[in-house]
């Protein structure tokens, strides 16, 4: 493979890997980031006995 | 070779690999016998309602097929319900083992249908392309994401849909090898009956085009248009029906605007392909990173630059023929539910959506390990590597599995999570003023 390419091609995988990296840090903290507020809905649909 | 020589040879090659995907299913999913109806978590509804209770009567089969149930429109999954009410009653042992049985026949489908497919994408011997077949079904098998199909009975749909969706597949297949009429027509008649299970089924005839790019046909051919018209009809029909079904909710609920629904729909993607490869923390609900009417948060811009320079800097490997079919097997199943064209609901992404587009997924993982365990050097640490990822994967899955046995495991896993949040105490405000 030419140099090039493989330059090109580490980029790339580094690139998903950062992208995972983000996506498993937002799971692991369930998406408790600045601006990602949840909203009540969201909490009352944890009450054992609501329903959709 | 006679026929049963023939038929004693396939037994005799196969058999191992499908004690060992049998094997794999009974390990994540045996503790399921013991498992509730999720009584405040839509089975009150879905599962036992007055469709499932009147049984085969002419009147209730009438309806059952012809009438919308509060937005949806699945009557070969209420006629299943309805089949387990008629021999077992609401025994939940019964439609849980019945959901694991046809999560095993996905599987075993899995196996065949990549058999005959990647024969087309690679040039490996027979050997090889059973490995990674097999593979790839054992680990769509033991997959933590899709549990929620499985394990909880209302999402029957699923299964069932995809059971039907993947005998298509592999009666295009055959069409696409043989060109026999009675494959076609098979296809056609699971096509249709893989809708009547769930709406998700209309991306079909596109992943018809995927079988004819596997098998090398010309899309010059006018022919290999021509025959999927009746196929793209049908998914228009479907298409339009699903619309009427879901009207109040697409009265009731509303769109994102157009320019936050593209970050959502790069952020959406990449959130799948990661909890299909590294589940963490997964769960039945995953919120919104924003809320209808707030501003997009600045982060999602990210996922719509890195995701096309991903796809430009991997180009020259995405176009090898078994990744481009792995990776078009994923995006085209998880399209409909990328929320671009999806109505706003309480939940970003739900497990359930990615078990057929999973598949992709696992066939690119277990083509890369079986295609670099036979080299000397990397034998032994990939090997390990691959020992270990199983294990995670299958050690997850057997926790995971047990926030399903009733109403109280699944939310209060969830309440736990959200009582960590900053935020918690702000919310139950919030929410207590809502009552």
């Amino acid at each position: 493979m030419m140099k090039g390419n493989k330059l090109k091609m580490y980029s790339g995988l580094i690139l998903l890997a950062l992208i995972m990296l983000m996506n498993l840090y937002r799971a692991l903290t369930f998406y408790n980031l600045k601006g990602a507020k949840l909203s009540t809905f969201f909490l009352s649909q944890t009450a054992i006995k609501s329903s959709r | 070779m006679n026929f049963f020589s023939k038929t004693f040879f396939h037994a005799r090659v196969h058999l191992p690999y499908i004690i060992l995907l049998i094997l794999g299913v009974a390990i994540i999913y045996w503790p399921v016998y013991k498992f509730n109806f999720l009584i405040g978590w839509d089975d009150q509804w879905l599962v036992t309602n007055r469709y499932t209770e009147n049984g085969c009567k002419w009147d209730n089969l009438y309806e059952i097929w012809t009438a919308y149930y509060r937005g949806q429109y699945a009557p070969l999954n209420q006629m299943y319900y309805t089949t387990l009410y008629m021999v077992f009653g609401y025994s939940p042992p019964y439609f849980h083992i019945a959901a694991v049985l046809v999560h095993l026949c996905n599987v075993i489908l899995i196996y065949f249908f990549l058999n005959t497919v990647t024969v087309r994408v690679t040039d490996k011997p027979v050997e090889k392309i059973r490995q990674i077949s097999f593979l790839t079904a054992f680990l769509f098998a033991i997959l933590p994401v899709n549990i929620e199909s499985v394990a909880w009975v209302s999402a029957s749909k699923v299964p069932i849909y995809a059971l039907l969706y993947l005998a298509s597949l592999l009666w295009y297949s055959k069409y696409a090898a043989t060109r026999k009429s009675p494959y076609y027509y098979l296809t056609l008649i699971a096509f249709i009956l893989s809708f009547a299970a769930k709406e998700q089924a209309i991306s079909l005839p596109v992943c018809l085009f995927l079988i004819d790019y596997a098998y090398r046909r010309s899309f010059r051919d006018r022919k290999v248009w021509l025959e999927k018209l009746p196929f793209f009809i049908l998914a228009l029909l479907f298409g339009i029906i699903t619309i009427y079904s879901q009207e109040l909710e697409f009265r009731e609920h509303s769109f994102y605007p157009l320019y936050q629904r593209i970050p959502l729909a790069f952020y959406t993607l990449s959130e799948y392909f990661t909890k299909c490869l590294i589940p963490v923390n997964i769960s039945y609900l995953y919120p919104f990173p924003f809320q209808m009417g707030e501003h997009t948060a600045w982060w999602l811009w990210i996922y719509v630059v890195i995701v096309p320079l991903i796809i430009y800097f991997l180009y020259d490997q995405i176009k090898i023929r078994w990744v481009l079919f792995g990776l078009l097997f994923f995006v085209i199943h998880i399209l409909l539910v990328m929320n671009f064209f999806s109505i706003a609901r309480f939940s970003v992404t739900a497990d359930r959506y990615a078990y057929l587009s999973s598949i992709g997924l696992c066939y690119i993982v277990s083509y890369i390990i079986i295609n670099h365990l036979y080299q000397p050097k990397l034998q032994k640490p990939l090997l390990a590597a691959c020992l270990l990822y199983i294990g995670l994967l299958l050690g997850y899955s057997c926790i995971h599995i047990t926030t399903w046995a009733n109403a109280f495991t699944l939310k209060s896993k969830l309440r736990e999570t959200i009582e960590q949040r900053n935020d918690f105490n702000e919310l139950k405000i919030g929410n207590d003023e809502r009552k």
